[in-house]
């Protein structure tokens, strides 16, 4: 559904952000995107909104392509985001009237709007939040909103930009709950994120470096045929400690990518 | 959230559950009333219609002070500068300057207005949300001929609306911006142009980029400017009309 070629990014100070990224990104599926700081993952999700629009290359979603000014309502309204920084990313005073405020801009009745609200509060579990402003709220509270304010529009493609850097280990549980909920709901997920535990069960892991696509797979993949920490990226703990393990001279089947696995992989060692 | 000035306070009263724009009109009329009244009696009957109002609101009255409160002293500097500068029959004397009866009088009058109409946008403000208040002023405004100055009523509403919501996120900046410049050494009574500009000039820089900011997440969200629809889809209904009409003529009575 998002089809990106050639794409070439200067910002207006000249800075190259992004160069020769080629990259299809299908219907329904949950891909990561990984990097490290000023890699390009910000500038490159950007452009899958029409947020930024291409230096060179082009970007197109649904066949609708993001150089078109008349196309990006619909772009937009195709591609939602939620982004690293909650606070200036609120417009509402009460949480049910910043999660209004997109479903408000397409112009849809009163009584549609309630309803999509109430979808998404409930879907987000932070019904008992409503009339609270949104600024009050917790971290993990305040991405839950923002999320919220997102699927109010009923996106078939839901982008996450660093949603969970900011927050403690149990509402990074929590919002990560949230997202796998989104995508088994049949929205096509894109999760940029530092930490590659959140991408073990993803469909897909693109790493990016200095504004281009180094790897592209399968995790399981990325993780045996890359040198991550060449990128500045840490391979998830179970991950290297199955590296480990191999080099050793334990064999395992497999490279293990959670607790379980490699669980299952020492118990056959005995 | 740290500011108490018209903050909304969530309920089903009646005061809450009327159309904005007869709140909105209730508003102006009070406060026409209250400009014009001249005498103490007209304004205790002021007090009455607001006591009233809050008795349909269901608004602890502990909400209305909270948001009177930080205005309080600089009432009290009117009431003080009115008692001594006002010409007139000498009540007492200190340091040169004659307190007057008509000064206090005068005084208690300009600050009870102020402090009336303050009373009443906290009402206005507790008892309805600012998506509301843009909601009726929208609707308000929608009739006048705005085109012809190239602007629609939604992108006023939306302008009213975002003003709203800016001036307690750049109060919060504000804070943030001082305690940090504080913590880097600086000492604002000793050097009060350099604190001055050490806070001004990255408090432009905090403005613009939150504006930015602000904008984007509002592009991404499909905001185009123009035509929008409302969460509130307030309709004018018999019972609304009838309470602004109740209410026009017990303030014409009454002050
Ligand atoms: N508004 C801007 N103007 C100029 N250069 C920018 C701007 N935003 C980002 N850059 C530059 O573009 C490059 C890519 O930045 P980008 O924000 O896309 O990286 P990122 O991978 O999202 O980083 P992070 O992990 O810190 O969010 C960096 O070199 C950055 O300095
Ligand atoms: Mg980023």
């Amino acid at each position: 559904m998002i089809d990106i070629r050639k794409l070439r990014y200067n910002y207006p100070d000249g800075t190259l952000a992004l160069d020769s990224v080629d990259l299809h990104i299908g219907r329904g599926e949950f891909l990561v995107i990984a990097g490290r700081n000023g890699s390009g993952k910000s500038s490159l999700v950007r452009h899958m909104n029409a947020l930024l629009l291409p230096s060179e290359g082009f970007v197109s979603v649904n066949g609708l392509c993001t150089s078109q000014k008349k196309h990006h309502p619909d772009i937009r309204r195709a591609v939602g985001m939620v982004f690293q920084e909650p606070d200036s990313q609120f417009i509402g005073m009460t949480v049910e009237e910043d999660i209004a405020f997109g479903p408000e801009n397409l112009g849809l009745p009163s009584s549609r709007i309630r309803e999509l609200v109430d979808m998404s509060m409930t879907t987000l579990g932070i019904s008992g939040l409503r009339y609270l402003s949104p600024r009050s709220l917790s971290g993990g509270q305040k991405q839950k909103v923002a999320t919220a304010g997102v699927l109010a529009m009923e996106p078939e493609c839901v982008i996450f930009d660093e949603v969970t850097s900011m927050l403690d280990p149990l509402s990074r549980q929590e919002v990560l709950g949230a997202i796998r909920r989104i995508h088994a709901g049949g929205t096509t997920v894109i999760h940029v994120t530092h930490r590659l535990e959140e991408a073990v069960d993803a469909d897909r892991l693109v790493i990016m470096d200095s504004g281009r696509i180094v790897a592209d797979d399968l995790p399981r993949n990325v993780f045996m045929e890359h040198d991550l920490e060449g990128y500045g990226i840490e391979m998830p703990v179970m991950v290297t400690l199955s590296k480990m393990l191999a080099r050793a001279g334990f064999s395992g089947r497999r490279l293990a990518l959670t607790k379980e696995e490699l669980l299952e992989d020492i118990c056959q060692l005995r | 959230m740290n500011t108490l000035l018209f903050r909304y306070v969530p309920g089903n009263s009646f005061l809450h559950r009327l159309d904005p724009r007869v709140k909105i009109t209730g508003m102006m009329i009070v406060s026409i009333s209250i400009f014009m009244s001249s005498s103490l009696r007209q304004l205790a009957s002021v007090a009455l219609i607001f006591f009233l109002l809050l008795l349909v609101s269901s608004i602890s009255p502990k909400i209305i002070f909270d948001a009177v409160r930080p205005m309080l002293l600089f009432l009290a500097v009117i009431l003080i500068l009115q008692f001594f500068l006002m010409d007139g029959e000498p009540v007492f004397y200190i340091m040169g300057h004659d307190a007057t009866y008509e000064g206090l009088r005068h005084g208690v009058l300009l600050t009870l207005r102020f402090l009336f109409l303050l009373m009443f946008a906290s009402l206005l403000t507790a008892t309805t949300t600012p998506s509301l208040v843009t909601v009726g002023m929208e609707r308000m405004l929608r009739p006048l001929p705005l085109r012809k100055l190239g602007i629609s009523s939604f992108d006023l509403a939306t302008m009213v609306f975002l003003s709203l919501h800016f001036v307690p996120f750049l109060y919060g900046s504000f804070s943030h911006l001082r305690d940090a410049q504080i913590s880097r050494g600086l000492d604002m009574r000793r050097n009060p142009f350099g604190a001055v500009y050490s806070l001004s000039v990255p408090m432009v820089r905090i403005a613009i980029t939150s504006a930015e900011e602000v904008a984007v997440a509002m592009e991404s969200r499909c905001y185009q400017g123009g035509h929008r629809s409302s969460l509130h889809a307030p309709v004018l209904q018999k019972k609304d009309l009838a309470a602004l009409l109740a209410f026009s003529i017990l303030v014409l009575a009454l002050v």
